[in-house]
């Protein structure tokens, strides 16, 4: 298991180097500020969420968003962002189309193409990414050289079959992060026509099975959900809120559809008394939402901790 | 061995890292996590080349939005009434449009709300028409029971007005009185196709009524396609798009 998670010229070069490695095995563990430098991982998550075709800044216009956005500037940012962290992770919770002319004239090809420029590593599908039909989506999908992860919808015998990842392992320096995807109930939000033969099946259900393996099987240090099912409802309809208090094994979710400008993540406490961050970072690319996650390679047995201590600081530009 | 001992320590250190790697499942831990949210604004660089790659494409959607399609006779306004001008050019394109793919339609619904802005007098881009209607609602015909279709005359009643065409009514007192559909006076009896679009079909905007459809079959045609297609068509014949209003909608 150990390729998994250091670099075996490293570890070669290691013992070579001291020798004598074999005969300080029985010593017991040693303190952790002994640690080197490269005992810790720092993870950058980078998350958009409903871009909703926002190609251009928002016009100046006198309205509210007037001079916001724009993936030119997006792209910027992450090139910046990426020059100073080495594991960097973007990710986008659906919705990538409507909104603009730009899809209407060209099917969205100009998002995917731009997101694929960006360095997105994958995002899931909203109910506006089904407004042209799933053949609408499918004839966009070479314009993207990412995958789209959504694991609460069978897409058998529809022409997505095959063409929607359930979940993806990154490996992220020595980590291993585990993505799934959640998408929102078609039925009533999507005309039958443009969704199909795809069969929503219930998330709560769904994410436990996915975080399970991704965790339990696949081994990854962090789990992350994306999610288009919304951040909350004043009905219980699932949301975010209701999935991390539902769920067990998930550390981050990465939300859309609800458009809700959240300062910070929110911390809940999942079925095992674990906190779930869900974060989500309003619409049309206004916002670039930041996580960074270090990990500890740990000195005893004792399994997960997470000690998390989000830090305000909003607004950054 | 002679490694001078704060080596030796350290290497004992990755050691056991090593070791513990090797046999724990879970070998790393989230010590801290940081939250950071970027505003992105005119203070955030932008990237020319990603500028450079849209360019064309906005050219040529700017040209395309900026094609003057027809022209209007006087402006469309929508004010707060039982009929309006661009209420009426609404319903009565959708009207037009969806005869050509089927004869059986006898009336159409909108809501005001749907309708998101108003024409000038003179020319007509494309752009008008996004901006008029900018969702990818399709256009739908629903065969309604009588019953459902007063339901619906009730809701139209207590909009106060909605864009309709092909149905004609008189409201006093919140009720509706002297309805003819087609050109024939309201039959609750009777069954009734009617040509709506798919938002307000799946329950958008509270109409229960449609709901439950005795027949529902889809047109295949976007509202704006149909809108688009209905101008460039009064266009091609030498017309202008001349509204009125017909007293189909008279609150007394």
């Amino acid at each position: 298991m150990e390729e998994l998670l250091l670099n075996k010229n490293s570890r070669r070069d290691f013992l070579r180097k001291t020798g004598a490695a074999a005969a300080l095995m029985t010593l017991g563990p040693v303190p952790f500020a002994a640690l080197g430098k490269d005992a810790v991982v720092q993870l950058t998550i980078l998350h958009t969420n409903d871009v909703h075709s926002r190609i251009e800044p928002f016009p100046m216009d006198g309205s509210r968003n007037q001079g916001l956005g724009g993936v030119a500037r997006r792209a910027a940012l992450i090139a910046k962002i990426r020059q100073e962290q080495k594991h960097v992770l973007l990710l986008d919770a659906g919705d990538v189309f409507q909104g603009t002319p730009y899809f209407n004239l060209y099917g969205g090809e100009l998002e995917f193409t731009l997101m694929s420029k960006m360095g997105y590593d994958a995002a899931t599908m909203g109910n506006h990414d089904f407004d042209n039909g799933i053949s609408g989506f499918v004839k966009q999908l070479p314009h993207a050289n990412f995958p789209f992860i959504v694991s609460n919808y069978n897409f058998d015998n529809t022409e997505l079959q095959g063409k929607v990842l359930p979940y993806k392992v990154f490996k992220k320096g020595s980590v291993k992060v585990g993505v799934f995807g959640l998408g929102i109930e078609l039925a009533g939000l999507v005309n039958k026509k443009n969704y199909g033969g795809i069969v929503y099946t219930d998330p709560i259900a769904k994410a436990n099975e996915m975080a399970s393996l991704l965790r339990n099987e696949l081994g990854c240090e962090m789990v992350i959900c994306l999610s288009h099912l919304g951040y909350k409802y004043k009905d219980d309809k699932v949301s975010d809120q209701v999935l991390a208090r539902s769920t067990r094994n998930i550390d981050l979710i990465i939300g859309g559809h609800t458009h809700t400008f959240m300062k910070v993540p929110e911390e809940i406490m999942n079925l095992d008394g674990k906190p779930v961050h869900v974060n989500q970072v309003g619409f049309a690319g206004i916002n670039l939402g930041r996580l960074d996650y270090f990990f500890h390679k740990e000195t005893g047995k004792k399994k997960m901790v997470a000690s998390v201590c989000p830090v305000n600081e909003y607004g950054m530009v | 061995m002679n490694l001078p001992g704060k080596y030796l320590h350290k290497a004992f250190a990755l050691l056991c890292s090593v070791l513990l790697i090797a046999s724990c499942h879970h070998p790393l831990t989230v010590a801290t996590s940081n939250y950071k949210q970027y505003a992105i604004d005119a203070q955030t660089g932008a990237d020319s080349a990603f500028i450079n790659y849209y360019l064309p494409y906005k050219e040529k959607m700017q040209a395309e939005m900026d094609k003057v399609i027809g022209q209007t006779e006087q402006e469309l306004t929508k004010p707060a009434a039982p009929e309006t001008l661009m209420g009426n050019f609404f319903a009565d394109a959708l009207l037009t449009e969806g005869l050509k793919k089927d004869p059986s339609i006898q009336f159409t619904l909108s809501t005001k709300g749907g309708l998101r802005t108003t024409f000038p007098k003179g020319n007509i881009t494309v752009s008008h028409v996004f901006e008029l209607m900018p969702f990818e609602n399709e256009m739908v015909v629903l065969k309604l029971t009588g019953e459902n279709v007063r339901k619906l005359i009730d809701f139209i009643v207590n909009k106060d007005g909605e864009p309709i065409s092909g149905m004609r009514m008189k409201i006093r007192n919140k009720q509706a009185y002297d309805v003819t559909i087609a050109g024939q006076p309201f039959d609750v009896n009777k069954t009734y196709n009617l040509l709506t679009y798919d938002y307000l079909a799946d329950g958008g905007d509270d109409l229960e009524c449609l709901r439950n459809p005795l027949e529902r079959h889809e047109i295949n045609k976007k509202v704006r396609d149909a809108l688009l297609e209905n101008i460039t068509d009064l266009t091609r014949q030498g017309k202008k798009i001349n509204a009125q209003l017909d007293g189909r909608i008279v609150i007394e």
